[in-house]
């Protein structure tokens, strides 16, 4: 146990004193998590199996759990079909800047709905909630031809101008997240003369690192999944990784190459699982709001 | 709602445009945002940029990179193909020069006045002799929307297949006990549904070899092709309302799909593919496939082809098959006699009418269809070339190349028939009628509807999308 | 509170002499300018395409009729009330579907979230397998599942077939199974981005206040109905309103598992309402009237919002406001 206690936080190693049903209660946490990694990770071992077989053998039956034979040439051909370092670092890039101005504009929005009490906000805060609710379906169209006729189709500042512009969902989070800090926090620093903006940027944000890091994952795997903005603003030459696999892995013909699209999803998956397992810890970094209330 | 579509209630499509570029222009942003594009402007007009929406695989970047060496001048974009996108490009003015089609999407193209004729085009180049067209390409050429396969010509085919042949495993067949299929004259319809019937294999509740193989998405296609030898169509002479409810021939052709999956001898809802026809034709699940040449292409790579390590037995075994002749392809079924073997989607390019640079475009479109990317199409065997001068490269070689190609020659005669498209329809995959199908065969193959029921629907259906369409584009 | 917002000429004078303002018109300035990104934003990119895609829902556009495009006043929205054949089965399936999803989908990831606050051991490597089927691209957690539960190809039915002893060919992407199926898919690929969401509103729940409880007697239950779950409900109500959209708006997933591309219609038991807008709109060309079933939703969708707000009143508790 000893290990474990060093890498909570401190509050959750206060919180670990014994306690008669804590043993019994983490014995069943963990046969809940273990049936749940199973569930979760069955067909991902299925899928990376697959991803070493041939379309024939994908689709052979009865069925065989191991590759006949280890198709690594699957994945050669999922780098090799396409200029795989190039789409990824489009993706790269493109993910990065959309989901950090979007962190930051939005805590900011969610900031001023959460905390700062104006005329109109409720109504003005309707309105995020009702954008929320707006199916993209409505608006993706109509919003391509009036970034088409302002000549930004085919370059990438529609993702800066989406960033910038907030978003509904992650304004909802920061809104939902910044409700729930001590009324107390804020109030003793403007007693001392703290600009609303600085207490934004210097209690509430150090404070909402979890949130953050939520609203940073998240917006990032957003661009990093979305195939049909990219399908519609860009072209071939600055267009998405997710746009390619949906797209590139076909024979002559059209008809789908599936273990090598289903290799490339892995390759296509991994920066992902990279940044999670980094963007996970800042989750799990307690807020100072745990001491102020007590 | 009060004034049904008066003249005064109708939008120019400037109107709407105008409302589009209001709210764009609106506020100070607007301004902020044109100074960051003056850099792409200008490079665009240093060259002519003619963009392409084609698939990645049907023209590749290095074909993409030879066409800039050779051609200075002009810059060649590739879009991924997209119904969607196209509309949307259409919308906002930003439309590709080219675009990929099918047949059944054309006479509603140039209803609308969106295709460039390329009559003068062809007669001026050196490379696309209208002469040297195969008989195929006379889906894209028309007088008007309703009069399909002679005049001006609008577009060409990439490549193509008589798409109704039938690729057949007569190793099945022999482990069946079933007399093979004859090669040299097609048999019908019914005839192969005996012998779907009879190749099929069963294990309990599994289907371990499902006797034949349709594409669902050609549902409809495949109905009208078979009806013109028979002289008739699956529409009214003014395309204005779908005939099937009280045509007997239709009647019997709904039938034969519905039957093929209520007996279980063809994928359906009741059967399914673990991925698609291809690689379970080469693992031996499925007896006969209704696929055009092209398959012969596929099962070049990936079984004839296949060496080393990759030669797993399901694909030895195949290759077996294939090199002792019991692969083959056979004649396309007729359907009341005759033998009638056209391309059911003659793929295509169109240029846009309103292109910028109409010169640009038809260079890359001779690119396309007389140089490097049509001579790696041909030479791969992945369709039969649009231009008679390329056919000698097709393969050959082989018994199993021999074979194909033994009947393919045989096949060709049989492959002119132009099938007329309903210019009020959208040309899907499926279209609109065989959408209305596969949306209620469910419920008929589950008995909760029945086939009179089933027709009623599917005409009710088309007949409304007809009904619309022709309304929405003032016809 | 019908207080207008003061103009951006104005707002920038008051700035120089925010010292002479009160409070209140501080806070107030402070408050536009804050949101002055968002709502930029959303009057020039947002506001503008949606006026136009509901104008686009009183025209016959059909995607290319541009020539003759013109307005048919409510034409479309009658059409969906009187002459829509599979409507209600749209209707009726994305109601049973939402049923399912939601629940299942909240409580499950708000499970998980709790058991991954606590100290587990290799917290981190669970969440991050938790969270990996959200990472994955559509075309492979829908291929993951195609091969797990394909006819004959399938895991499934393989097992089943070694247990009973005969091969087993039932059908769990189709018929009946396929909402089942869908929704087993559809929590097993969302859990992840429940989970770290919940995970987040976790974090921010003081400590010392699970501790006084416990210092009361209060078991591990207690504990979380009597300060985790309070605490947690404007997180939870979030998830809630979030759940509910997306899942009157899912089509992806059904429509790519029915065919393997866009386009194919899937079985009658997932054939979903966004699934009807998308064959309404493409396969059948009528886009103003695509753009009438959605925004038909649209309001649907805000209706049910405004329910979940008026409810949320008696279960959701804000610190901001109680105070």
């Amino acid at each position: 146990m000893a290990t474990e206690i060093a890498s909570a936080p401190p509050d959750q190693a206060a919180a670990h004193q014994v306690h008669p049903h804590q043993r019994e209660r983490l014995a069943l946490s963990y046969v809940v998590l273990i049936i749940t990694t199973i569930f979760l990770l069955l067909p991902i071992v299925w899928l990376v199996l697959a991803s070493f077989k041939s379309d024939v053998e994908l689709s052979a039956f009865p069925i065989k759990v191991l590759p006949e034979v280890w198709r690594v040439q699957n994945y050669i051909d999922a780098v090799t079909m396409i200029d795989f370092p190039r789409y990824a670092g489009n993706s790269v890039v493109l993910a990065t800047t959309n989901a950090s101005l979007t962190v930051i504009t939005s805590a900011l929005v969610g900031f001023a709905f959460a905390r700062i009490e104006a005329p109109g906000r409720g109504r003005l805060f309707g309105l995020v909630v009702a954008l929320l609710m707006v199916p993209a379906v409505v608006y993706v169209i109509p919003q391509y031809v009036v970034f088409a006729r302002i000549g930004l189709v085919r370059t990438w500042w529609p993702w800066v101008l989406w960033g910038i512009s907030a978003s509904p969902f992650h304004i909802f989070l920061f809104r939902q997240f910044f409700s729930a800090f001590p009324k107390e926090l804020e109030d003793a620093a403007e007693v001392d003369g703290c600009s609303l903006f600085r207490i934004w940027w210097q209690i509430f944000l150090p404070n909402a690192k979890p949130a953050m890091a939520v609203s940073f994952i998240l917006a990032f795997v957003w661009v990093w999944g979305d195939w049909f903005s990219p399908l519609l603003y860009l072209t071939d030459a600055n267009t998405t990784l997710a746009v390619k696999l949906a797209n590139a892995y076909v024979d002559p013909f059209g008809n789908p190459l599936i273990t090598v699209t289903l290799a490339a999803s892995i390759l296509y998956a991994l920066p992902l699982i990279v940044m999670f397992f980094i963007g996970q810890r800042y989750i799990l970094e307690g807020v100072v709001t745990t001491g102020l209330k007590g | 709602m009060e004034a049904q579509n008066t003249s005064k209630n109708s939008v120019s499509r400037r109107d709407f445009m105008k409302v589009a570029g209001a709210a764009a222009a609106s506020g100070l942003l607007a301004t902020h945002l044109s100074a960051f594009t003056g850099r792409s402007t200008a490079r665009a007009q240093a060259e002519a940029e003619v963009s392409f929406m084609i698939h990645g695989g049907e023209l590749s970047e290095e074909e993409i990179q030879v066409f800039h060496d050779e051609n200075p001048g002009i810059t060649l974009t590739r879009l991924d193909v997209d119904q969607t996108t196209l509309f949307a490009r259409m919308a906002a003015g930003d439309a590709p020069d080219i675009w990929r089609l099918q047949y059944p999407e054309f006479p509603q193209l140039l209803a609308r006045n969106l295709v460039l004729n390329l009559q003068s085009f062809f007669e001026a180049s050196a490379l696309l002799k209208l002469d040297d067209l195969v008989e195929p390409n006379n889906f894209y050429k028309a007088t008007d929307a309703f009069n399909i396969g002679e005049g001006p010509i609008y577009g060409m085919i990439k490549d193509w297949s008589p798409d109704m042949t039938v690729f057949v495993n007569d190793g099945l067949f022999e482990a069946a006990g079933v007399d093979p299929v004859p090669q040299d004259a097609p048999l019908s319809y019914q005839e192969y549904a005996d012998l779907a019937a009879q190749v099929t294999q069963t294990e309990g509740e599994r289907v371990n070899v499902v006797g034949y193989f349709f594409n669902q998405g050609w549902i409809d296609r495949y109905w009208a092709a078979w009806l013109i030898p028979l002289g008739q169509g699956l529409f009214s002479e003014d395309f204005r309302t779908a005939n099937i409810v009280n045509n007997e021939e239709a009647r019997a052709m709904v039938k034969w799909h519905l039957d093929m999956a209520q007996d279980k001898v063809a994928f359906s809802p009741l059967v399914q593919s673990s991925a698609w026809a291809g690689p379970d034709f080469i693992n031996q699940s499925v007896a006969m496939v209704q696929f055009g040449y092209w398959f012969s292409a596929f099962l070049r790579i990936n079984a004839l082809n296949v060496t080393g390590d990759d030669l797993t037995p399901a694909i030895e075994s195949f290759q077996e098959l294939m090199d002792s002749g019991k692969i083959r392809m056979v004649p396309a079924p007729s359907w009341g006699g005759e033998w009638s073997s056209p391309t059911i989607t003659a793929t295509a390019a169109v240029i846009y009418r309103e292109t910028a640079n109409p010169d640009e475009a038809f260079r890359v479109f001779e690119y396309y269809n007389a140089e490097l990317p049509a001579i790696n199409r041909a030479d791969l065997g992945w369709g039969i070339p649009a231009l008679r001068s390329m056919f000698d490269r097709l393969p050959k070689d082989g018994t199993y190349g021999q074979l194909m190609w033994n009947a393919l020659e045989n096949e060709l005669p049989h492959t002119g028939t132009i099938i007329p498209a309903n210019p009020y329809l959208p040309g899907g995959e499926p279209g609109a009628m065989g959408q209305a199908f596969l949306g209620k065969w469910e419920e008929y193959l589950n008995g909760n509807l029945s086939f009179d029921d089933l027709l009623v629907q599917i005409e009710e259906d088309t007949n409304d999308i007809i009904e619309t369409n022709a309304f929405d584009m003032g016809m | 509170m019908a207080a207008e917002a003061p103009s951006p000429a104005a707002a920038r004078v008051v700035v120089t002499e925010r010292r002479y303002l009160s409070r209140q018109t501080r806070r107030t300035i402070a408050f536009y300018t804050f949101i002055a990104p968002w709502l930029a934003g959303f009057l020039l990119l947002g506001l503008g395409p949606m006026l136009i895609g509901f104008l686009a829902s009183l025209t016959n556009y059909n995607g290319v009729n541009l020539d003759t495009l013109q307005f048919v006043g409510l034409r479309n929205y009658e059409r969906i009330f009187t002459a829509d054949r599979d409507l209600g089965l749209a209707v009726s399936r994305t109601i049973l579907w939402t049923m399912l999803n939601v629940p299942i989908w909240l409580v499950a990831s708000f499970i998980l979230a709790l058991i991954l606050d606590q100290a587990v051991r290799a917290r981190g490597f669970f969440r991050t397998v938790f969270y990996l089927p959200s990472i994955l691209p559509i075309v492979a957690i829908v291929w993951a599942w195609r091969v797990m539960l394909g006819q004959n190809n399938g895991l499934l039915n393989g097992i089943l077939s070694i247990t009973r002893g005969a091969p087993v060919a039932e059908i769990w992407l189709g018929g009946n199974n396929a909402i089942y199926s869908l929704t087993v898919i559809s929590v097993w690929a969302g859990l992840g981005s429940g989970m770290i969401i919940f995970l987040a509103g976790l974090q921010g729940i003081p400590e010392s206040l699970k501790e006084a409880a416990r210092i009361d007697g209060a078991g591990a239950w207690r504990v979380i109905r009597h300060v985790t779950m309070p605490l947690m409900t404007p997180v939870i109500f979030f998830q809630l309103i979030l759940s509910i959209i997306g899942s009157l708006q899912q089509f992806t997933i059904p429509m790519i598992l029915a065919g393997g591309q866009l386009g194919s219609r899937p079985p009658d038991s997932t054939y979903l309402y966004m699934i009807h807008v998308n064959l309404q709109t493409f396969a059948s060309q009528r886009f103003g009237y695509g753009m009438a079933l959605i925004w038909v939703m649209f309001v649907v969708i805000i209706l049910l919002t405004v329910i979940v707000f008026w409810t949320a009143r008696y279960w959701v508790y804000y610190e901001a406001d109680i105070k």
